[in-house]
Formats: C-alpha cells, sequence, structure tokens
C-alpha cells in the first residue's frame, strides 16, 4: 500500500515534470532563441550547426535604435526608433481615447439596468469578428479624401477598433463585481450618477482599469494590419519597422532579433509585472 | 485576341536592349550645348523633398552622401527606407492616395508602366531641357548606357513604345544575371563552369560535396512565385532558350515548345542539385544561402550579390569564388533579364523643382562614382565604368582579377528588357512564376501549367 | 426615502438619459466604421482599379469572377482548414497545459507568468521568429530534428508542410488564450462536486471525464468561438511568413484580398473577396455565439 502510493507520487512527479519540459520547450524556447540571435554576430548567425555559445554584442541593438554610422553620418533618425515613438503616440493616444470613452459606456452597461444592454454587449464584441480589410481598404480611400491618411488622428481613431472593446468588455466585467451596496452609500449622499462613478466606482475599480488598458495597448500595439494600410511614413508603427529591418543585401537577422525584442518590450513587461491582472483582464474581457 | 496587338507591335519598340557599357565609352556621344552656364544651385534653397527608398546597398551608399547635397543646394532632405515588398506596397497606395509625401522614389521601368499610366508619373525631359535647372554639358545625358536611359521612356501606350515617349525615370544601376560558382569545389569533384545548360544538366548528379558545416548542396537560385522569376532569374534562362513572352507576331510565347523545355530544364536541374525547399527560396535566401558556402553554383543569380560575397564580414566563401556568363541555351544563344533601379519623381509633388535639382545632382557623374565606390553596382554610365577608382574596386573580384568584371561586360552585351510595357505585367508574370512553380510542386504537367497560365494572361491582356 | 432614491438612480427616466449618454459616444465611434463597410459594399460592385481613376458599376461582375477563379475556392478551403486546425490543435493543447497550471507545485507560478508571454508578442514578430527558426538548411529546428536522430522538416517551404506549419506558429502566440481561459474555468469548478466524486472513488481520469470537462464546455466553445474568428481572417502571421505561398498553399481569403488590393491595385475585386469572408466570419461566430449563449443560458438555470 505504501509501496505503491510512493510509486504513484513518482509517476506523478515524473509526468509533471515532461509536462513542464514540454511547455517550457514550445512556450519558451523561440523567445530565447530569437533572444540569443539578437546578440549575435552575423557569422554566428548564419553558422550552421547553430550556435548556442558565442560572444555577445550589443551591435543589433545599437544599429536599431541608433543608426548605422551612415545614417549618423547623414543626420537622420533611425527608421525604427521613429517608429517606436510612433507606436507609442498612436497606442497610447488610442488608450486613452477609449478609457475616456469606454469607462463611462462600461459603467452603463454594468449598472443602468438598460433595455438591450446585452444586445449592446454583442454588438460590440462583434466587432472583433469581422476581417479587418472590409473596413480598413474602404477606410484607406475615405482618408485619402478627408486627408486622414497617414496621420495620428486618424490612426487613433482607427485603432479605437481595437481597443474600445477591450476597454468597454473588460471594465463592464470589473464593475460587475463590485457590490452594488457601494453605490447606493454614494446615492444616499445625494451624489449623481456621474459624481458616483468618478469618486467611487473608478476608484474602486483602478487595478481593472489599469489592466484594461494594458491590455489594449499591447493588442494595439501588436497591430500590423492598420499600419500596413493607413499609415505612411509619418506614422509608421513599429511592426511595420520589423518587417523592414529585413533589407536588400542581407536578412539582417541580427537586427530584427533586436528589433524583436524591443517590439515585444512592452507585452513582457506586462506579463511579468502585472501578470495575475492581465489574465484577470483577459479573462473577463472573454468570459463575463 | 493578342493577334489585334500584332500589327501595332513593333519588335524594337517592345523591348530594349541595355547595350553593353564597354561599347558605351565609346558611344559616349554629348548632347552639350556650351552656351549652358552652370545653373543657380541654391535657386530652391530652404525647401523640402522627401524621398521613398527600397532597401539596397545604393540607399546605403546614398545616405552619407546626402549632407553634401543640402550644403549645395540649401534644401533638406528627408526619406523613408523600406523593405521591397511593403516598399512597393506602400508607394501604390501613396501614389493612388495623390497627396504628393514623395517628392520622388526609388521604381523601376516595370513598376513605372502602371505609375505612368495612372499620371502619377512627372514626365523628366521638360526639366532636362531646362537651361535654368539643369547644366546640360555637365550633366552629360549622353553619358548614360542609351539601352538603360531608354528603358525609362515610354508612350504609354499599352504593349509597345517603350524607348520612345516621356523620360519617367533617370536610371541609378542596373542589374544582370550570371553564374557564381565556388572553384575549390568545382577542382574536386573535377568539374569544370558549365558553357551550356546542357553541361550544367549533365553535371547536376554530381553537384554536391561534404564541407565543415555539413553538405554542400548543388545550385541556389531564387524561385519564389513572384514576376521576378520569369522577367530576372529565370527568365535569363527562358530567353536564353528563345523565349520571350510575346514573340514578334505579338502571339503569347508562354507555353510555347521553348518555354515548355526550359522550365522542363529548370525544374529538373532543381530537383537534382538542389536542396528540399529551393522551391521557396527568395532572392535574399538565395544570396545568403551562397554567401555562406553552402552550395556550389548560384545560377542565374543577380550579379550585384557580388559585393556580399566579396565582403568577408558577410560571406564565409569571400577567397573562394568565381563568376561566369550564364550559361548558353540549346541554339548556342545567350540572353539575359535586366533590372534598372530608377529615381522617378511624383506628379503630385509640390517641390517638384526642387526634387528634379535632387534628382540631377544624385545621377550626376561625380556623386555616381561616389555611390559605385559605396557599393552601389552596376555602373550606368560610360563615366563611372571608366573611373579608375571603380574600375579597381571591382578588379579583384572572382577567381581571377578582373573576373567579375568581365562577367559583367558580357553580360551587359545581351541583357534587355524583352517584355511589352502594360500596367499590369506584374500581375501577368505572377501568374506565369505560379505556372512554373506548380510544374516544380508536380502539380500537373508543364505543358498543361503554362498553357493555363498563357491562357490567363491572354484574357488579362484582353481586359 | 433613500430606497426610492436607489430606485430613481437606477431606473428613473433621467438616469436612464444619462446612462445613453454615458453609452453613446462609444457607440457613435463603433458604428460609425459602418460608412467605410458600406461603402466597400458598394465598391465591391466595381471594376475600382488604384491606378485608374475611372470605375464603372459591374454589379455582382466581380463574383461572378470570383466562382470562376480556381485559386478562389483554394483559398476559401485553405481559410476553413486553417481553422479547423488551430481549433483542433490549441483547445487539447490549451486544456493540456491548464490542468498542468492547475496542479500546485513549486514551478506553477513561474510557468503561469511565462504562458501568456506568447500571446503578448505582436504576431507578426512571431512570424518572423519562427520563419527564422524553421529555415530548412540553416534553422535551428531542422537542427535538433536532426540532433535526435529524427528526419528534417521542409516547414514553410514546401505546399504539403507549409500550413501546418503557418498554423504552428498560430498555436504558439493563441493557445495561451486558451490556457488562461481554462484556467480560470477550472478554477470556477465547485470544490464540493470534485470531493463528492473523490468520496466516491474516482480516479483523477474519472474526474476529469465527468466532472471538469463537463463543467468546461461553455469555456470550451468560447475559446472555440474567439479562435475562429480570429483565424479565419488571420492575416499578419502568414503575411511575415509566407505571404501565401508556397504555391498557394497558405493562401487565404485575408491574404488573397490583401494581394489583389495592394499588389495587383484591384480594389473593386478586393472588397468582393473581403465580403465574402466577412459573411463566413459573420455566419460562424454567429452560430458559435448562440451555442455559447445556450451554454450559459443552461448553465444558471440549473
Amino acid at each position: 500500500m505504501r509501496s505503491s502510493l510512493t510509486a504513484r507520487k513518482t509517476a506523478r512527479t515524473a509526468l509533471l515534470t515532461i509536462g513542464y519540459v514540454l511547455m517550457a520547450c514550445f512556450v519558451l524556447f523561440p523567445i530565447v532563441w530569437i533572444l540569443m540571435m539578437s546578440f549575435k554576430q552575423f557569422g554566428d548567425i548564419i553558422a550552421y550547426p547553430p550556435r548556442f555559445l558565442f560572444s555577445p554584442t550589443l551591435d543589433n541593438y545599437e544599429q536599431i535604435l541608433f543608426g548605422s554610422e551612415a545614417e549618423q553620418a547623414a543626420g537622420q533618425m533611425p527608421n525604427f526608433l521613429g517608429n517606436l515613438i510612433n507606436s507609442i503616440i498612436i497606442s497610447g493616444g488610442a488608450v486613452i481615447v477609449s478609457t475616456l470613452i469606454g469607462v463611462p459606456a462600461a459603467f452603463a452597461l454594468a449598472r443602468g439596468a438598460l433595455l438591450g444592454a446585452v444586445h449592446v454587449r454583442f454588438t460590440v464584441l462583434s466587432f472583433r469578428f469581422g476581417p479587418e480589410l472590409a473596413i480598413i481598404l474602404p477606410l484607406f480611400l475615405i482618408y485619402k479624401q478627408i486627408g486622414l491618411y497617414d496621420s495620428y488622428v486618424g490612426m487613433i481613431l482607427v485603432h479605437q477598433l481595437i481597443t474600445l472593446p477591450l476597454v468597454i468588455l473588460i471594465t463592464t466585467g470589473f464593475f460587475r463585481e463590485v457590490p452594488v451596496e457601494i453605490e447606493e452609500a454614494a446615492v444616499l449622499d445625494g451624489a449623481g450618477i456621474w459624481s458616483t462613478l468618478i469618486r467611487v466606482l473608478v476608484p474602486t475599480v483602478m487595478p481593472g482599469i489599469a489592466s484594461a488598458m494594458i491590455i489594449a495597448f499591447i493588442f494595439s500595439w501588436n497591430n500590423l494590419v492598420f499600419g500596413l494600410v493607413l499609415a505612411g511614413g509619418e506614422t509608421r508603427p513599429v511592426t511595420m519597422g520589423i518587417l523592414q529591418a529585413m533589407t536588400f543585401d542581407q536578412i539582417r537577422w541580427g537586427q530584427m532579433a533586436a528589433a524583436a525584442m524591443v517590439a515585444a518590450v512592452p507585452g513582457m513587461i506586462a506579463a511579468v509585472w502585472f501578470q495575475s491582472r492581465i489574465i484577470r483582464g483577459l479573462t473577463l474581457g472573454a468570459v463575463k | 485576341m493578342q493577334r489585334k496587338h500584332s500589327r501595332h507591335t513593333g519588335h524594337l519598340a517592345r523591348s530594349t536592349r541595355l547595350v553593353g557599357f564597354a561599347a558605351v565609352a565609346a558611344v559616349g556621344l554629348s548632347v552639350a550645348n556650351a552656351a549652358y552656364a552652370e545653373i543657380d544651385w541654391m535657386q530652391q534653397s530652404g525647401s523640402k523633398i522627401n524621398l521613398l527608398l527600397i532597401s539596397h546597398p545604393f540607399v546605403d551608399s546614398l545616405k552619407p552622401l546626402l549632407p553634401e547635397f543640402t550644403a549645395k543646394t540649401g534644401i533638406e532632405v528627408t526619406f523613408e527606407e523600406l523593405a521591397e515588398q511593403p516598399g512597393f506596397e506602400k508607394l501604390l497606395a501613396d501614389l493612388s492616395s495623390g497627396t504628393g509625401t514623395y517628392d520622388a522614389f526609388m521604381t523601376s521601368p516595370l513598376n513605372n508602366w502602371q505609375y505612368a499610366t495612372a499620371g502619377w508619373l512627372e514626365a523628366l525631359d521638360g526639366f532636362i531641357d531646362n537651361p535654368a535647372l539643369t547644366d546640360a554639358e555637365a550633366y552629360d545625358i549622353g553619358d548614360f548606357a542609351p539601352g538603360i536611359l531608354a528603358s525609362g521612356r515610354w508612350t504609354r501606350e499599352p504593349m509597345k513604345g517603350i524607348g520612345e515617349g516621356s523620360l519617367w525615370g533617370l536610371p541609378i544601376n542596373f542589374e544582370t544575371y550570371q553564374l557564381a560558382y565556388r572553384p575549390s569545389i568545382l577542382k574536386e569533384l573535377g568539374l569544370e563552369v558549365p558553357q551550356t545548360y546542357a553541361d550544367l544538366l549533365a553535371m547536376a548528379p554530381k553537384l554536391k560535396a561534404e564541407g565543415p558545416n555539413g553538405a554542400i548542396y548543388g545550385i541556389i537560385t531564387r524561385f519564389d512565385k513572384y514576376w521576378d522569376l520569369p522577367y530576372l532569374t529565370f527568365g535569363t534562362m527562358l530567353q536564353s532558350y528563345g523565349v520571350e513572352m510575346v514573340d514578334e507576331e505579338g502571339n503569347l510565347q508562354i507555353c510555347s515548345p521553348e518555354s515548355i523545355a526550359a522550365t522542363t530544364d529548370f525544374v529538373e536541374l532543381i530537383r537534382t542539385a538542389s536542396p528540399e525547399g529551393a522551391g521557396a527560396f527568395t532572392w535574399d535566401q538565395a544570396m545568403q544561402g551562397f554567401a555562406s558556402g553552402q552550395y556550389i553554383i548560384s545560377l542565374d543569380e543577380a550579379n550585384l550579390f557580388a559585393p556580399v560575397y566579396e565582403d568577408p564580414s558577410q560571406s564565409a566563401i569571400s577567397d573562394d569564388v568565381g563568376y561566369a556568363p550564364t550559361p548558353l541555351g540549346p541554339d548556342g544563344k545567350r540572353s539575359a533579364g535586366a533590372w534598372v533601379w530608377s529615381m522617378s519623381m511624383n506628379s503630385a509633388s509640390k517641390n517638384k523643382d526642387a526634387a528634379w535639382l535632387f534628382l540631377e545632382w544624385l545621377t550626376s557623374k561625380e556623386t555616381m562614382i561616389k555611390t559605385h565606390l559605396g557599393g552601389n553596382m552596376n555602373p550606368v554610365r560610360a563615366s563611372a565604368w571608366a573611373n579608375p577608382d571603380v574600375a579597381a574596386l571591382v578588379e579583384s573580384w572572382g577567381e581571377h582579377p578582373g573576373q567579375y568584371r568581365e562577367v559583367a561586360e558580357e553580360m551587359a552585351k545581351v541583357a534587355g528588357v524583352n517584355f511589352p510595357p502594360h500596367p499590369e505585367l506584374t500581375r501577368m508574370l505572377d501568374r506565369w512564376a505560379e505556372a512554373i512553380q506548380q510544374s516544380y510542386f508536380d502539380n500537373g504537367n508543364v505543358e498543361e501549367n503554362l498553357c493555363a497560365a498563357q491562357a490567363d494572361v491572354a484574357r488579362m491582356l484582353g481586359n | 426615502m433613500s430606497g426610492h432614491d436607489v430606485e430613481a438612480y437606477r431606473r428613473g427616466w433621467r438616469a436612464r438619459l444619462t446612462y445613453w449618454g454615458m453609452l453613446v459616444p462609444a457607440l457613435v465611434i463603433l458604428f460609425s466604421s459602418l460608412y467605410p463597410f458600406l461603402q466597400g459594399i458598394l465598391t465591391s460592385l466595381t471594376n475600382r482599379k488604384l491606378y485608374l481613376q475611372t470605375e464603372d458599376f459591374i454589379g455582382l461582375g466581380n463574383f461572378e469572377t470570383l466562382i470562376h477563379t480556381p485559386l478562389f475556392w483554394t483559398a476559401l478551403g485553405n481559410t476553413l482548414i486553417y481553422a479547423v486546425l488551430v481549433v483542433v490543435i490549441q483547445i487539447p493543447l490549451g486544456l493540456g497545459f491548464a490542468l498542468l497550471l492547475d496542479v500546485p507545485s513549486r514551478v506553477r507560478s513561474f510557468f503561469r507568468t511565462t504562458v501568456v508571454l506568447p500571446l503578448l508578442v505582436p504576431p507578426v514578430v512571431a512570424g518572423l521568429m519562427w520563419k527564422t527558426m524553421m529555415q530548412p538548411q540553416s534553422g535551428v529546428l531542422n537542427w535538433l530534428l536532426q540532433a535526435v536522430g529524427l528526419p528534417p522538416f521542409s516547414w514553410l517551404t514546401d505546399p504539403s508542410t507549409a500550413l501546418i506549419s503557418v498554423v504552428l506558429i498560430d498555436a504558439w502566440v493563441f493557445t495561451p488564450f486558451a490556457v488562461i481561459i481554462f484556467m480560470a474555468g477550472l478554477q470556477s469548478v465547485p470544490p464540493e462536486i470534485e470531493e463528492a466524486g473523490r468520496v466516491d472513488g474516482a480516479n483523477a481520469w474519472q474526474i476529469f471525464r465527468l466532472i471538469r470537462l463537463p463543467w468546461l464546455v461553455p469555456y470550451i466553445v468560447l475559446v472555440a468561438l474567439f479562435r475562429v474568428a480570429d483565424s479565419l481572417k488571420q492575416l499578419e502571421i502568414i503575411y511575415a511568413t509566407t505571404r501565401g505561398g508556397p504555391l498557394n498553399a497558405t493562401r487565404t481569403l485575408h491574404i488573397m484580398a490583401y494581394e489583389e488590393a495592394y499588389r495587383w491595385s484591384n480594389l473593386g475585386r478586393a472588397m468582393a473577396i473581403v465580403f465574402v469572408l466577412w459573411l463566413i466570419c459573420y455566419l460562424i461566430s454567429g452560430l458559435l455565439l448562440a451555442l455559447w449563449q445556450k451554454q450559459e443560458k443552461a448553465r444558471y438555470a440549473v
């Protein structure tokens, strides 16, 4: 009896270990490999068999962030750094707009007991389900006409299609979790709906709003299609900048890897620092 | 349907040969008029122009020169650099938006046939002829290889009129195709550099070796599904087999017996001597693969990869590479595709005079030589080839001194744009490339595939 | 008085007005995207090309052309196969990972953090990363395969393996989504039911099979809903890796539409393709949404 228990325990541990090893290989190996690649010199990258040990260099990062010597000589800001700034402006702007508009909307959906609120929720959700090109190909023609093509305003507006539904859905979930009593106390003190929202509820669900903002920021940051169609040189985002790293005289794998790492930074930071909150936010956005 | 075009389609007007630069140097006729004085380069001082550049060694060679231009003219230059595919997509989007974001941009005759049709390009003749803007004597337009310059002219009539009409772009470099090989390995295998495609087919099964990093394969060349396959690299083989997309009577030749033979041989070459995955190689993989030492022969690839092969920091074979002209076809014919990078001006530009001054400066003798020394290959001006520094640069390339230059000169004699101008030619060539790929991947037989493509292309022409 | 106030706060017409006022800006922004959508439908009825100034109304001409284009059917097939493969791979894999992370262990919290990482990496970046690793001759994956004695794989470079390779990249990016939803689902299983099962002598497999799995069904439908909807319109991973090739093995409707517009400047036909895709997305996700609602209702009715 005892030995069979031990055997079962060993088997269990073995199974768990195998599971974790598989998971680590699948999830982590690509990231680790590309991270290594970003510190390799060209010769180490094209070496076959692949090199796991090499003398690391920061050249790739220096090149993409500060430009080649030629670019520095020309006084030209490296494209990639400009792309990074564009992405920060576009995704940051889009999230701020979505938060200002989306939080009250989420509150109304969670608490308003509005007729048809369920339909509104599904409508909001359904904006995720169509192919982006259905909207942005014609939008390209419209933007050209009204001068929003390749503008920050145009990009921030179109990114609402990503950020606004996320903010609304996730914060609705968080609002629902707040006990109604908290609001009622405020109402009894004579507060109106807006002031209840701003003074009482927003502070209460601040962590939830923050995680909605982070998630919305990441998904907006990660988007390629909008930039591909609607951004020109002035507003080109970082995801486009990476495609650019693959250039004529060589696939600059090292620079591409470095750019990939830089572009993935917001997501990685969020994953590590706000892990539980992000997971809850993503879950609420989908489930509730 | 195609017959209808034939009556209007003169062979000479349809295609253009680039004419070897060796010959060009001798021609060198100058339209210079000594009466023209030097122009005022500062006339547009204070204006700004924006460029779209497609990533290329040319761009790297241009960047350090831009401050010189600004110092000379007071014109501020900004630019964007994009990889080829996203670059052309973005250019299409931007030109069609009519916003004039890019005052000038990198392009090529093939692309210009669509842009010119749309009215997005500014004809350059007016600027060249304007003595206030162009110092004709110093600019010396006769110094350009005539065939290369002529490839930028077109009357905007589909299927004809290339080399005539307005000038839509100025050439900045051109590439044609060649063999590159590993002398040490061929020697070890007891093989000679192939003179004909038949030679190459015969030796293909023997082309394998073991290297320090594992297997070394026989042949590498790009083989993706896009127009550069029938237009440039495999196009060189096709043309050596006597295939042109449209013959002198105006008939499509995509599924002619010669085309079927060339395609069959090409597919066999790749199947025999290339590794798995060769059916999806892009130009960058073709270049990088050869530079990494994993292949014995680079078949009909761009000759301007040579600077990469020769650079020890980018290449594992810099001391073991040779160049040879492309093999001869069954009838002893050699012909080759050509790619001419050009600069064109946006008709929606708001700074046309400033943009012109930039183009004039960029394509001037002095600036062109500086870009060549910075890695921009191959020169399009006779004066650049005659320049001792440029000559010294390429002299060391190859198995023996001067080899690269000899091969490049040989190929330039036969290189040309042997395709009818049409705004949707890229789409037709994409369809052709698809048929070649189908044949490689065993999707129907060669003849069926090519004839289906020809039928589709005929339909596109009918539109 | 107080009860009445709260009631007025919640249900009075003024309150309602305020609530709608809060909602309207968001709805305006979202619904304004209907305008370009409708414009797009109009464009799909023309022969609009980017490089020509003129356009003619050609009715359903573009759709007719599509029906007679073999490539359209190939792309439609690829689109559907892609979505099916995504679901078939990601749901079991996500479930496996979620079950693993549900077992208390020392490394669990580390893996709970890292498992979300791929989801937060831009898909286009993931595509490029994997493309590097999947190079047939120089890539690390084939080296690893050979190191353990397996033959090399052609990955993205052969029509017979390209689609599954792209789906694998998709699995790397999006399986974490399934994992976190399933983790939430597992946490919501009422402990007393599981306890009761254990008391009755059920083993781990039976507990999973008879208690946890049925409980997770709505979560599975939910994951299927999101993953199917997203994979029907997947563009970025394919754009970064194969752009539809080799041959047309990974050409989905979305990629086909993109190239039709920006490679071949045929905007009218591109919109026709997009519209067909939109219809498919709408029908399939509508179906799954209805299924999910049914599940939810059934659960809360119990």
